[in-house]
């Protein structure tokens, strides 16, 4: 085997998947902030990778610490359960999406207020119609 | 030794500016997820209004708006789908 190939490989096989991960996240950051800056939302949310709660594991999910999807929303004074409801259900509802991000890893949303720490984890499994493809 | 350095890392440079231009796009889903929580919420509502099955008198009419009122309830949190609902009515109801 080449030399170049060899590192090819090793390349792929530590960042499976960290790309995509990478340009999803960034994509949603900043359209989460040109939205805000535009006054189309009212709560900044920012999105990053965080531990996910071992419970909701399936069999595509990364180590525990980086199986989280967590959308931290900014300006959380007086951020109601509604609210957080609300933007959860953005994402709950794509189905696509949330098949997406089982493929990358992900096993759990955690949507929380910044400062409050206020917030809900869903286990995606149960949302992406796939639980009797899933073998726990 | 020193052109193989150069030329080994504009190999990396191009492999990772490949792998970050990737000809599909991973990030449509995403950006409608933030487009969605940002517009979706209008749009719905407007539509709603539009397309209510009680605007209309004529059954053929009604029927087409039963069709797609059901459809945007169905979608009022994807924002793309509701854009192509919304050309939808405006040929069908207009």
């Amino acid at each position: 085997m080449r030399l170049w190939e060899f590192i090819k490989n090793i390349i792929n096989t530590i960042m499976d998947g960290s790309l995509e991960r990478v340009r999803i996240i960034r994509a949603m950051n900043e359209n989460f902030q040109e939205s805000y800056y535009s006054g189309g939302i009212d709560r900044l949310c920012r999105v990053s990778i965080g531990a996910g709660d071992p419970e909701f594991a399936h069999e595509m999910s990364s180590m525990w610490v980086r199986s989280g999807f967590r959308i931290t929303i900014e300006n959380d004074l007086g951020l109601a359960d509604s609210e957080v409801f609300e933007i959860s259900d953005y994402i709950l509802q794509n189905k696509s999406f949330i098949r997406q991000l089982m493929a990358l890893g992900f096993d759990t949303l955690i949507v929380q207020g910044k400062v409050t720490r206020r917030g809900k984890l869903f286990c995606l499994k149960s949302y992406s119609n796939l639980n009797e493809y899933m073998l726990h | 030794m020193n052109t193989c350095c150069t030329n080994f890392i504009k190999r990396i440079t191009a492999y990772f500016e490949a792998k970050f231009t990737k000809d599909k796009d991973c990030t449509k889903d995403a950006v409608n997820v933030v487009e969605s929580f940002s517009k979706a919420k209008v749009l719905y509502k407007t539509l709603c209004k539009k397309c209510h099955p009680d605007r209309f008198v004529e059954e053929e009419k009604k029927l087409i708006a039963e069709n797609l009122f059901m459809r945007v309830q169905h979608n009022r949190y994807d924002y793309e789908a509701l854009k192509c609902i919304s050309d939808e009515v405006d040929q069908s109801l207009d």
